[in-house]
């Protein structure tokens, strides 16, 4: 592979489809910070790696989301009171009015709420929503470091019990 | 000399209670709000919200692509469709709720702006523009945000907390949410004097007119539908007997306590029961304790007789009416006001 600027080059069309996917990933009236948060990266690159985080982890993104699910679901049960859903891992859910939709087309919209997870020896914590959870099942986009509903691959994998 | 007239199609509203003609290719949406019916939608037309359904009982084509997400295979088996999506080339005929057709817009101005507790707002709006609403109590409202620091102007219901006997405006409650839109315009830029702008009122959620007696559960800002119904019930000497549980996680999080034990003694057979879930033992809390639907359970073991008004987030609502059907109480007999 040479390092010519000729290599460089993407195609216009991609670059076309990742000024599309920042604008709809980005602010809108739906969602005041967006999903990308600071983070500079291409969402696709984002998205690889969080992927190659979770496979260097040995996690299953489907084990994750299934976890993460049946805990957002014990939480949402326990009516804003905390619960413990894995070894030292706290969830305390909020409800709110309304639904949002997915930024991306065609995919309906998700209650709104969420519920958030702190490890209480550590103070760790991450916020998840109906919404992020399906962009996490759906496009393994675990969102962009800055936003508020970033998770974090490892810490939750961490947090959830799934590794040490 | 003679003039070309644009063509226009027809659209028939609730088997000929009122017909409208639009453009064809024009959006039921659109065409609707411009003959003064005003469907719900938080999103402009954009077939993102999913709040604008109608049920299209003639003249129907099969939904779009951008539809199928927000409509449930039942409700497209039932002519269901997204009145931002539908645009008539021929006449159609659509069925819509009957309470739409008294949905107007109103211009207001924030008459009281108060902290009812440290995430829960009161808002009291002066009516400017028309000067008076008519609605029923445990109906709700959508609110205009204006638009701040770079964020879009955006749309989101509300419950009306003021009794429908105070036509002069509205009361609200808002709950502060971490990143929300709306609600941050409100805590934080929204004054008293200021102008705003609402739709409404919608919604079926309402006091039933049987003698049955009631059963309310609600927590945090689910009170304000429950609130107007209440003062609604008081005006018109309401001898129903009524069980107003409100369930919040300590003592920081319950209002209004004294105005609703205050409503014992102006109704006949009323009872106001917090509970708290989350308090400290030393707390010096010597109400009821535990999630609000064990304490529902508790007091109310046997609910067959009752009629049950729930308002509240999913979580708490799906809790509850699990709660309620193992005590006897039939679905038809539960009315919700969910906040999704």
């Amino acid at each position: 592979m040479t390092n010519s600027p000729e290599s460089n080059k993407q195609p216009v069309q991609a670059v076309a489809d990742e000024r599309d996917l920042r604008k709809i990933l980005g602010p809108s009236r739906f969602s005041a910070a967006g999903f990308l948060g600071a983070d500079p990266r291409r969402p696709e690159d984002i998205m690889s790696d969080d992927a190659a985080m979770l496979a260097g982890l040995g996690v299953d993104k489907e084990r994750l989301v299934d976890t993460l699910r049946k805990a957002y679901d014990a939480a949402e049960q326990a009516l804003g009171a905390p619960v413990t859903v894995s070894a030292g891992c706290v969830a305390v859910h909020c409800g709110a009015r309304g639904k949002i939709p997915s930024p991306f087309a065609n995919e309906g919209t998700f209650a709104k709420g969420e519920t958030v997870f702190t490890l209480a020896a550590s103070g760790a914590s991450f916020s998840l929503t109906p919404l992020s959870l399906h962009l996490i099942d759906k496009h393994g986009f675990f969102q962009g470091k800055g936003s508020p509903y970033r998770v974090e691959p490892d810490v939750a994998a961490r947090m959830m019990g799934l590794i040490k | 000399m003679e003039t070309a007239q644009a063509p226009t199609v027809a659209i028939d509203i609730n088997g000929g209670k009122k017909i409208i003609r639009v453009k064809p290719g024009t959006s039921l949406l659109a065409g609707c709000a411009r003959n003064g019916l005003f469907l719900p939608s938080a999103c402009g037309g954009n077939a993102r919200c999913g709040y604008c359904k109608v049920k299209v009982v003639g003249g129907a084509t099969p939904p779009l692509a951008a539809e199928l997400p927000l409509l449930s295979e039942s409700e497209i088996a039932a002519g269901m469709r997204l009145a931002c999506q539908t645009k008539p080339v021929g006449d159609l005929a659509i069925a819509v709720p009957d309470e739409l057709f008294s949905v107007k817009r109103f211009s207001g101005k924030i008459a009281r702006k108060t902290l009812v507790t440290y995430d829960i707002l009161g808002l009291s709006i002066e009516l400017t523009n028309p000067k008076t609403i008519e609605f029923t109590a445990g109906q709700y409202i959508q609110a205009k945000s204006m638009s701040y620091l770079g964020r879009d102007a955006v749309l989101r219901d509300f419950s009306i907390a003021s009794p429908p006997s105070d036509s002069s405006g509205v009361d609200l409650l808002i709950r502060r949410t971490k990143n929300g839109i709306f609600t941050r315009w409100a805590f934080d830029v929204l004054k008293e004097g200021d102008a705003i702008s609402f739709s409404g009122p919608y919604g079926a959620f309402r006091a039933s007119e049987s003698a049955a007696p009631m059963l309310m559960v609600c927590g945090s800002t689910g009170l304000a539908p429950i609130w107007s119904i209440l003062q609604d019930l008081v005006r018109k000497k309401c001898n129903r007997t009524i069980r107003c549980f409100f369930g919040a996680l300590s003592q920081k999080d319950l209002f209004m306590v004294e105005e609703l034990h205050k409503l014992e003694t102006g109704l006949a057979d009323f009872k106001f029961i917090p509970a708290l879930s989350s308090e400290p033992e030393s707390g010096g809390w010597t109400g009821e304790r535990g999630l609000i639907t064990e304490v529902v359970r508790r007091n109310v073991p046997d609910c067959s007789r009752f009629e049950a008004y729930l308002c509240g987030s999913p979580g708490m609502i799906n809790a509850c009416i699990a709660v309620l059907t193992q005590c006897g109480l039939p679905d038809a007999r539960i009315f919700y006001d969910k906040f999704a």
